[in-house]
């Protein structure tokens, strides 16, 4: 357990996140590849009350000013309407965002904390001289912030 | 008025998406919403009941979240969208790095004394750490100097480097508070010094009483993280932006003047210098040092305390920085903004293809304008004494005084003739060119620029400056008018 603020304490974790080794290998890709500037996107999948299943990454593009991509991201408010219209009667819905920290560690920053909506999974990939080195995953659960455990396997498609 | 409530807010509306609401304004739609939905109030809005910054909302494709917007009659058939705004970053990169924090430790004492510190979330004891292993050279104990030093020696930097070639006299401690009555005449370095050790004995505090030139600049900075620019002259800040920049080091920058101040930051990756901005400082006597024009004594206390929070934020490496941004503050109006400054790519320092590579190439002197380039007639003067020596004479003299009018009331000069400089070529014809004229000014400066402003204007009488201006006349008591001082 880690404390870091008596507002925002991040609790011992009862959360999980289940995907696979394919999305996994896909935001790291594309963290990789944004490198030194932050990626976003959008998590798709289905949860219950404690566990993130996620099925599918969606990239979007960083809004951030040119000279703040480097420690900052903004995903567009239409770019997550879009994502949600095309969804609509699928059984997936949109379950949290992922992006990432270039040289610098996959823990929320202020900004993130300040951002983060509630109930929605927030998947953070630290990248060091353009090589993955660690990821995370928080869920904010009205003001207390948990560090969910992440499971990724080899899952057969289908 | 149908509204599209993002799924993702599913926390503050639950799952539904679409909803028929009351109103035809974004004020009125809100309103339905909290009070058929009480729980979303609590998310929608802050504790200083504004929507939260995560909160976007959308008439058609227009972004309509400002408040501005609220009362602006939605047309009938429009879409209303409450849509997420979804933003973070990495968190900021500390100049001083990882390995450097290691190396040091904090013992009960400290952990006691920088309690206030450790309690905030952004700081904690990783960044009380940064703050003790950081080294920060400060130029200038003067009115910016006294809140820097002080602050940054409460706040814990572990090494401080005062550089001040100056000793304190009676005015400074107008606006100087890290000096008292009894530093008078002391070097101001050591002076500043004591109080440093006065606040924290284990503070690795030196006192430079060098004087910050060309050939020196570069050695008197190296080693250092941070730099602060608590200078009052345009030649040393130049100075220290070139030698900073040169050597990698960030510069706090910051400049007072009468009621106003501005602070930023150059050096930073990407980011300007002082040459991007200002590429060349004003010429002399046009704008007045702070010794000569003068500043409201709280006023460096603010822009120095801006001064000492953007470097602690660059030592623990939080919040958003001064880099990029110039900030101005006027205390008159009470009022402050920021000016973007972007990095320009034809800067002879920091440009694309610099043509500065030592600050030992080339002259100061003359970059500030304290040597004209040009063939300009020197000005002829009189020392204080000579000036004196004139009157008490008898010799025709006529002294024009060319400072303002606030200034002549604390010390005129008995019998001058008061012309300020921006009046003197309209009255020109007030002078008499047969006879010799004085100019006097404070400190000497403004007067020569009279003197060759007149020239300029085509005036061919014989005229000299009162060198030192009023200031060098201070112990002089003419028998006549002993009571003028």
């Amino acid at each position: 357990m880690r404390k870091t603020h008596y507002q925002n304490e991040i609790a011992s974790s009862v959360y999980s996140v289940e995907t696979d080794e394919d999305i996994m290998a896909r935001i790291i890709s594309i963290a990789e590849k944004e490198y030194p500037y932050e990626c976003c996107g959008i998590l798709i999948g289905r949860c219950d009350d404690h566990c993130f299943e996620i099925s599918d990454a969606y990239e979007t593009c960083n809004h951030e000013r040119s000279v703040k991509r480097a420690d900052s991201f903004t995903i567009g408010p239409m770019d997550v309407y879009k994502c949600e219209r095309a969804l609509t009667g699928t059984e997936y819905e949109i379950i949290g965002f992922y992006h990432s920290h270039p040289d610098r560690p996959a823990v929320l920053s202020v900004k993130d904390e300040t951002g983060m909506l509630p109930g929605l999974l927030y998947v953070l990939i630290s990248v060091s001289a353009g090589m993955r080195k660690d990821i995370t995953a928080y869920i904010r659960i009205n003001e207390i912030i948990h560090e969910a455990t992440m499971y990724c396997e080899n899952r057969p498609k289908g | 008025m149908k509204v599209y409530i993002s799924a993702t807010l599913r926390s503050f509306f639950g799952r539904r998406t679409e909803t028929e609401t009351q109103g035809n304004t974004i004020r009125k739609i809100l309103k339905d919403l909290t009070d058929r939905y009480p729980e979303a109030s609590k998310g929608l809005y802050g504790d200083d009941g504004n929507l939260r910054g995560f909160i976007r909302i959308f008439v058609d494709d227009e972004d309509r979240t400002d408040k501005s917007f609220h009362d602006d009659e939605i047309a009938d058939g429009s879409t209303v969208l409450l849509l997420p705004f979804i933003a973070g970053g990495a968190p900021g990169e500390s100049i001083i790095p990882d390995e450097r924090r290691k190396e040091v430790s904090l013992d009960d004492s400290e952990i006691d004394r920088f309690s206030k510190h450790l309690l905030l979330r952004e700081i904690g004891v990783k960044g009380q750490k940064r703050i003790k292993a950081a080294r920060v050279c400060i130029i200038g104990a003067g009115a910016l100097g006294s809140p820097v030093i002080q602050y940054l020696a409460a706040a814990g930097v572990g090494t401080l480097k005062i550089v001040d070639s100056d000793s304190v006299t009676p005015e400074n401690l107008q606006s100087q508070v890290i000096h008292g009555t009894r530093d008078v005449k002391r070097p101001k370095a050591a002076s500043a010094r004591d109080t440093v050790r006065n606040i924290n004995r284990n503070i690795d505090v030196t006192a430079d009483n060098t004087r910050v030139e060309a050939d020196n600049v570069m050695s008197v900075i190296e080693g250092f993280d941070l730099v602060i620019d608590c200078t009052d002259n345009y030649k040393t800040r130049y100075l220290l932006n070139d030698a900073c920049i040169l050597s990698r080091i960030p510069l706090v920058y910051a400049a007072v003047y009468q009621y106003e101040g501005q602070v930023s930051i150059f050096g930073l990756k990407g980011g300007p210098c002082l040459r991007c901005i200002y590429p060349e400082p004003p010429a002399p006597g046009l704008v007045p040092t702070c010794a000569e024009g003068g500043t409201i004594s709280p006023l460096s206390g603010i822009v120095g305390s801006i001064q000492a929070v953007e470097a602690l934020k660059l030592i623990i490496g939080i919040g958003e920085n001064l880099g990029g941004r110039l900030l101005t503050v006027d205390t008159l109006g009470l009022k402050s903004k920021f000016l973007n400054v972007s990095r320009n790519e034809h800067c002879p320092l920091c440009g694309n293809s610099p043509s500065i590579y030592e600050p030992e190439g080339f002259n100061y002197e003359e970059f500030c304008g304290l040597m004209k380039e040009e063939e300009e007639i020197p000005v002829e003067g009189y020392t204080a004494e000579e000036l004196a020596e004139k009157i008490e004479s008898g010799e025709p003299v006529t002294v024009i005084d060319v400072r303002e009018p606030h200034e002549r009331a604390v010390k005129s000069f008995p019998g001058a003739s008061v012309i300020p400089i921006g009046q003197l070529v309209r009255r020109m014809n007030e002078l008499d060119p047969e006879h010799d004229t004085v100019f006097i000014c404070k400190q000497g400066l403004r007067s020569i620029l009279a003197i060759h402003t007149l020239r300029e204007a085509g005036y061919k009488g014989p005229m000299y400056n009162l060198k030192g201006g009023m200031d060098a006349m201070k112990d002089i008591i003419f028998s006549n008018e002993a009571g003028w001082l």
